[in-house]
């Protein structure tokens, strides 16, 4: 073996097998797939890629790298590296951050595991902290490094200790971990409340502590990456204290802005390297759309179905495949209707495995070992495997739903795929408009970059957060800063609540600085302990099955607790179904209990956003952002677009039930809930009151074709903001009122508005990176409703028909169309000057 | 809304939670009401002491001989510890045999502090030692009149500590000698390396004076719960193990006007926002208290463990002492003590506990004997154990399983050996039920390989034990 990461390489004679396998099944599923075609968006097969081969791009060993290390690099068969691996390598060893993206299975963690190996020998006291978002990643690389470690201890004499660190570390053994790990693998929770709050009895660490790597960087977006900013605002200052600078290695999956991201997070400048050197080879992207079974309705196929039958053309052939699924539920499902097919074929038992969070660790080893080694043929997996997990390398991914980001489809599609023989990936189209929407214009997939990760570590509420950890971690002086907000000011207020106390600091033993004055945690509490890095807020709503004798089944955080958890409504853990019967409100706890039936049921919340401040016009404040789209041209340009802070009140009113499998809506009920308020940011559109009196539609259709509108760009909003559904919030305001300004008798209509708001008080960084992608939203707004061929409106694009009213996808369209003119507005080409700016005054 | 309002806002809701309510009203921080030095030496009647890192505020007591604490004198406390200091190896393992020769051998220490979750923001704002000086008890109390001046207090206490012998705390492994480590190592001071014996008083204690938990007695899920919060606040008084509990029911000393543990944090931080020490002379004074318990619990458990089982006068405190000795692998006065355990709950009544403790020295006394090769005396203990009405089932089996297998290897006396085996194959959990059977089966093939052999079951054969 020379790979350049010792990697298993398993084609060897039965490589010629697999492609002919490979070949036949592609020609059984997408018959012309040897020509790539054009797309086509209605047809069965609507795209078929193919990715050329990569050769492989060597780079010799960096200059200066020990020697020793060389030879232990060499027993295990790396006689050379990679380019990539070279060149972070060569960073990382001359003190620069770095942040590598290259593609799964390309040996990324060499890029880490040689700068810092390299570390220990050059001072064996040198420390090194891993922080994995998972902690089933931490336990798979510590295989990994503890077998390099115990070379380096044959080939050069070094004890080197490698230890994960997490809420799994049994006490008594924590000790020891402290003062002997010279790897620390952790993630940033146990970080977060573990090992920042314990610092001094971590000193060892801190004062030696010369790399931190930062692996799947790409997770940490939204809330989670916003909390570890301020956890790695933390960590530095721990290290400032303690004398130490470690530099930053980050890997991460593609996205669009891992070097913005990786800068956010750490507040320094990073170095990028993005050319993968590892080879490939060739990869087939297949997309199906299961076919339209009842075009009224806009009814397709179940993709479940679909992802059997195709699953089961490359496991009739012997090729070895992971099927990804977007649920648990749906994982489960899948596994057994591959079981069904399979087990009984001879050698077919125990050959289909589902793979879950949730499962005993052990069996998941098992079965990760079973995918290395061939035992297991298809694996049915949650996103639990979509992370850098070591399965080997596989002939076919199988996508059951559009994972929901092109980076995670990316990455999905990556755990198939050898270094030198074919492999392809499918995507199965859901009935989910995200899913059509992609499904039907391969070309945005293949073509657009992939999302941005975006983060906001100023939120104040996390801000906030964090500073209080940070005072009882280590007193503010009056010279500190922490985040871009007034840090002496919040300690002022956070003071006037008793928490910390201004008083004479201590004198440092270690240097003469005079003793100044310094801020002091003056409260009995554990402010680590009350903040969650995965949600704004910590507190939320706890789950209590009172089938049997009660006992808790599960959590949900508050933001989303009225909406999944009010009485009747019907809450999912591992495909059972459960009932809500009371919400306790006050003590946070709903009581539900098992039940059998037919549907689910989807919250009717009634939200009323009032614009607090309009921020469009401004310069734009963020320091990282080159591009200043915000300025007073910009908006001339787009006047219909805003972005700023917003008030809401939202209420949870009713539910509707909703049929498993069809989707049919088949009852509802009233519900009476106390009102959340929120202060957040949010995107806006104005349609403009001329706009809306020139359609050609009675006021009922016209309003009906807004919330239409509405329900489709909240999908594609989703999608551009690489978010999850219940990151962002949607309110319709037909009356345009939410500025305070009264309509006027005269106008018969109003400018109606459709506010597109970050789920999360204070924001979360949504607002303004949409605001600049409106035009893209309007676009592919409207091809999403354009392209769907229902008649009158379905779930898949504005809203099941029959909810949405008869003219609502005719109208959004209309509306959208005189939206995306070519012409400029004002131009007189749509006759609506006048109207546009009397509906701006 | 203005950035200041927002984050007031902010700081207000997230406040909102309900932390520990501080008792008294935050007072805003006045430069000019900056504790002063002499206004507290008076409000405390401490005074400064000069150390290598500047002045430590301390405050010194004595307990005369004559004083009392609970049903005892200080003076016999002072006598009990004298007389009874070479056991202290059976209590604290590692502890050298007869008395430490430091100048001051055992110091009691206990920390008040602003929280109780550790980590770098815990402070110990109080460091409370307390030691026998002849008849007479001494209290040392080193202060924190600032959170500037820690290095002082920490430098004050490495000087106590190097000329001390064995340190002595309640809950002290899981609480205050962590804490006082995290402040050494905050400041990147050197821990101190004397009174590396640390005595415990917890376990000890809870083996001597807290009653068991009756394990057929249904446990409630969230009861249980609430116990691995805090193991004894679901317990009733009697169960307790706190040192307070421990102080009423075993030194029969009663506190008037106590400040409650709860509120001590929220009175220092009205100290350090308003330079008030008025308020904290009851917590100096409830700290002084507890190193007063905890010596003379200390006292109390030595003088058991010098007495031996005569000494105890309860069917607990004589199982405890009985475990303890084992622990030292002095296994004579053990198993004296778990006899003489098992004597006196057979006759004690009304202890609600009292067939458990007969239970546990029985079947200690079994397993004692077994280790020691006194088979015979094991098998009559088991014998005994299974023979009473009331026994724990897991004990019953045990004992079934033990004389099964003493009298297949050790009596030979087969037709025993089954009928014990069988009733372990009915007693046993379906996870030990198939070595049961196993071992059913293998005496019965050995009974009719005897049978058919000619050999039937004489009594000679019997006496070859």
């Amino acid at each position: 073996m020379s790979s350049p990461d010792g990697a298993r390489t398993l084609n060897g004679p039965s490589g010629n097998r697999r492609d002919t396998a490979l070949a036949s099944a592609l020609g059984y599923l997408a018959p012309d797939w040897l020509q790539e075609r054009a797309d086509t968006p209605d047809r069965h097969v609507t795209a078929v890629r193919r990715l050329p081969a990569v050769e492989a791009i060597f780079a010799p060993f960096p200059d200066g790298l020990d020697e020793r290390l060389r030879r232990v690099l060499e027993r295990r068969g790396v006689t050379q590296l990679f380019q990539h691996q070279a060149e972070a390598a060569a960073h990382a060893l001359a003190r620069r951050h770095v942040v590598i993206t290259t593609p799964t299975a390309s040996g990324k963690t060499l890029c880490y595991n040689l700068p810092v190996l390299h570390a220990m020998l050059e001072d064996p006291a040198s420390r090194a902290l891993y922080l994995f978002p998972t902690k089933a990643l931490a336990q798979d690389q510590l295989a990994e490094l503890q077998s390099l470690a115990e070379l380096m201890g044959s080939e050069c004499d070094r004890e080197l200790g490698v230890f994960t660190y997490d809420g799994d570390t049994p006490q008594d053994a924590r000790r020891a971990i402290r003062t002997r790990a010279h790897v620390v693998l952790s993630n940033p929770d146990m970080l977060h409340s573990g090992i920042l709050p314990h610092h001094p009895r971590w000193a060892k660490l801190f004062e030696n502590l010369r790399y931190v790597v930062l692996d799947e960087l790409h997770s940490y977006r939204g809330v989670f990456g916003s909390h570890l900013a301020n956890v790695i605002r933390r960590l530095r200052r721990i290290c400032r204290h303690y004398g130490s600078d470690p530099i930053f290695i980050g890997s991460s999956a593609t996205i669009a802005n891992p070097r913005e991201l990786a800068e956010r997070l750490v507040e320094h400048p990073f170095e990028l390297v993005e050319r993968s050197g590892a080879p490939s080879g060739e990869k087939l992207f297949v997309f199906v759309n299961p076919p339209v079974v009842n075009r009224e309705l806009g009814i397709r196929r179940s993709y479940l179905s679909e992802t059997r039958r195709v699953a089961g053309e490359f496991l009739k052939r012997k090729l070895q495949l992971i099927v990804f699924a977007q649920s648990r539920l749906a994982t489960e499902i899948l596994t057994t209707y591959l079981k069904d097919d399979f087990d009984r074929e001879p050698g077919g038992a125990g050959a289909i495995r589902g793979y879950r969070g949730g499962y005993l660790p052990i069996r998941r080893r098992e079965i990760e070992r079973g995918l290395r080694e061939g035992a297991v043929r298809a694996v049915v997996s949650t996103s639990a495997l979509e992370l850098g997990i070591d399965i080997g390398a596989l002939d076919v991914a199988v996508l059951a739903g559009y994972p929901g980001t092109i980076a995670a489809t990316w990455q999905r599609a990556g755990r198939a795929g050898r270094r030198s023989t074919r492999s392809a990936a499918v995507l199965v189209a859901s009935s989910a408009p995200i899913d059509q929407f992609v499904v039907q214009h391969p070309s945005y997939f293949f073509e657009a970059s992939p999302e941005r990760a975006l983060i906001d570590p100023d939120n104040l509420h996390i801000l906030v957060d964090h500073i209080k950890c940070a005072a009882f971690e280590l007193p503010f002086t009056t010279a500190d800063r922490f985040g871009r907000h007034d840090l002496q000011e919040i300690l002022g207020i956070l003071s006037e609540e008793g928490l910390v106390h201004r008083s004479s600091a201590a004198a440092e033993g270690l240097d003469d600085e005079p003793a100044g004055e310094a801020w002091h945690w003056t409260s009995e509490s554990y402010p680590a302990d009350a903040v969650s890095l995965r949600s704004v807020s910590s507190d939320n709503f706890v789950i209590v099955d009172t089938t049997l004798e009660p006992r808790v089944i599960g959590e949900t955080d508050f933001t989303s607790g009225l909406s999944t958890l009010h009485p009747k409504a019907i809450y999912l853990v591992e495909g059972r179904l459960f009932q809500v019967e009371t919400l306790d409100f006050e003590g946070r706890k709903a009581y539900v209990r098992e039940i059998d039936c037919d549907y689910y049921t989807d919250a009717i919340t009634y939200s009323k956003v009032t614009i607090l401040e309009e921020l469009s016009a401004s310069v734009d404040a963020s320091p990282t952002d080159g591009e200043a789209l915000a300025t007073p041209e910009a908006r001339r340009l787009r006047p219909e677009a805003s972005h700023g802070e917003v008030h809401v009140v939202s209420r949870v009113v009713g539910f509707k039930k909703i049929k498993f499998y069809t989707n049919e809506n088949v009852g509802s009920g009233e519900l009476d809930l106390p009102e959340q308020q929120m202060h957040t940011t949010s995107y806006w559109l104005t349609i403009p009151a001329g706009l809306m009196a020139s359609l050609p539609f009675a006021a009922d259709d016209r309003r009906d074709g807004v919330s239409a509108l509405a329900f489709a760009m909240r999908q594609v909003a989703q999608l551009l903001l690489m978010c999850d559904r219940q990151d962002i919030g949607i309110s319709v305001d037909q009356s345009g009122e939410s500025d305070g300004a009264t309509a006027t008798a005269t106008a018969a209509t109003t400018a109606p508005r459709v506010f597109i708001y970050d789920n999360y008080p204070g924001g979360i960084g949504f607002s303004q990176p949409l605001f600049r992608m409106h035009e893209e939203l309007l676009a592919h707004t409207r091809a999403l409703i354009a392209g769907c061929p229902c008649e009158s409106g379905c779930p898949t694009c504005v809203g099941p028909a029959g909810q949405t009213g008869p003219l609502a996808k005719t109208a959004a369209l209309r509306i959208l169309d005189r939206l995306i003119s070519p012409a400029p507005l004002g131009s007189g080409a749509h006759g609506e000057p006048a109207t546009v700016a009397e509906s701006r005054s | 809304m203005n950035l200041r309002d927002r984050i007031r806002d902010v700081v207000r809701q997230e406040h909102a939670r309900p932390l520990n309510e501080p008792v008294l009203v935050p007072v805003p921080f006045d430069e000019a009401a900056a504790p002063s030095a002499p206004a507290i030496a008076d409000a405390l009647c401490g005074a400064f002491t000069e150390t290598a890192a500047g002045p430590c505020f301390v405050v010194e007591r004595e307990y005369r001989a004559g004083t009392r604490h609970g049903s005892m004198y200080i003076g016999e406390y002072a006598g009990l510890m004298a007389e009874s200091a070479a056991s202290g190896e059976v209590l604290a393992a590692g502890l050298p045999a007869g008395e430490p020769a430091a100048p001051i051998p055992w110091l009691f220490f206990d920390l008040e502090t602003t929280g109780l979750s550790g980590g770098a923001g815990t402070h110990a704002f109080l460091v409370g030692c307390g030691f026998f000086d002849g008849e007479v008890f001494r209290t040392r109390q080193l202060f924190l009149t600032g959170y500037a001046v820690e290095r002082a207090v920490l430098t004050a206490l490495t000087g106590l500590l190097a000329q001390t012998g064995v340190l002595v705390t309640f809950n002290g492994k899981s609480f205050d000698v962590p804490v006082i480590e995290t402040r050494y190592l905050f400041h990147r001071m050197a821990l101190p390396e004397a009174a590396r014996v640390h005595l415990d008083m917890l376990h000890p204690a809870r083996q001597f004076w807290r009653r068991k938990r009756d394990p057929r007695a249904p446990v409630r899920r969230d009861a249980l719960a609430r116990w691995h919060r805090d193991p004894d606040g679901d317990a009733s008084e009697g169960d307790r193990c706190t040192l307070g509990a421990l102080e009423r029911s075993v030194l029969d000393f009663h506190r008037q006007d106590d400040v409650p543990g709860s509120e001590i944090p929220a009175r220092y931080f009205h100290f350090v926002r308003s330079g008030e020490a008025g308020p904290l002379e009851p917590v100096f004074e409830h700290n002084r208290l507890d190193l007063v318990s905890l010596a003379a619990l200390t006292a109390r458990g030595l003088s058991l463990v010098a007495g031996g089982h005569t000494a105890a006068a309860t069917a607990r405190e004589c199982l405890a002492l009985g475990r303890l000795y084992e622990r030292v692998a002095r296994s004579e006065p053990a198993a004296a003590c778990y006899e003489r355990s098992a004597e006196l709950s057979a006759r004690s009544i009304g202890a609600p506990d009292k067939h458990l403790v007969w239970a546990d020295a029985l079947r200690r006394l079994a397993k004692l004997h077994r280790r020691e090769r006194r088979y015979a005396e094991a098998a009559t203990s088991w014998e005994a154990l299974i023979s009473t009405p009331g026994c724990p089932p897991a004990f019953v089996a045990e004992a079934t399983e033990a004389l099964a297998v003493h009298h297949e290897h050790r009596s030979r006396d087969l037709a025993a050996a089954r009928r014990f085996a069988r009733r372990s194959v009915e007693d046993s959990a379906p996870a030990m039920a198939r070595e049961a059977r196993k071992r059913l089966a293998r005496v019965e093939r050995k009974l009719a390989a005897r049978a058919e052999a000619g050999t039937m079951l004489l009594p000679a054969d019997r006496d070859e034990r």
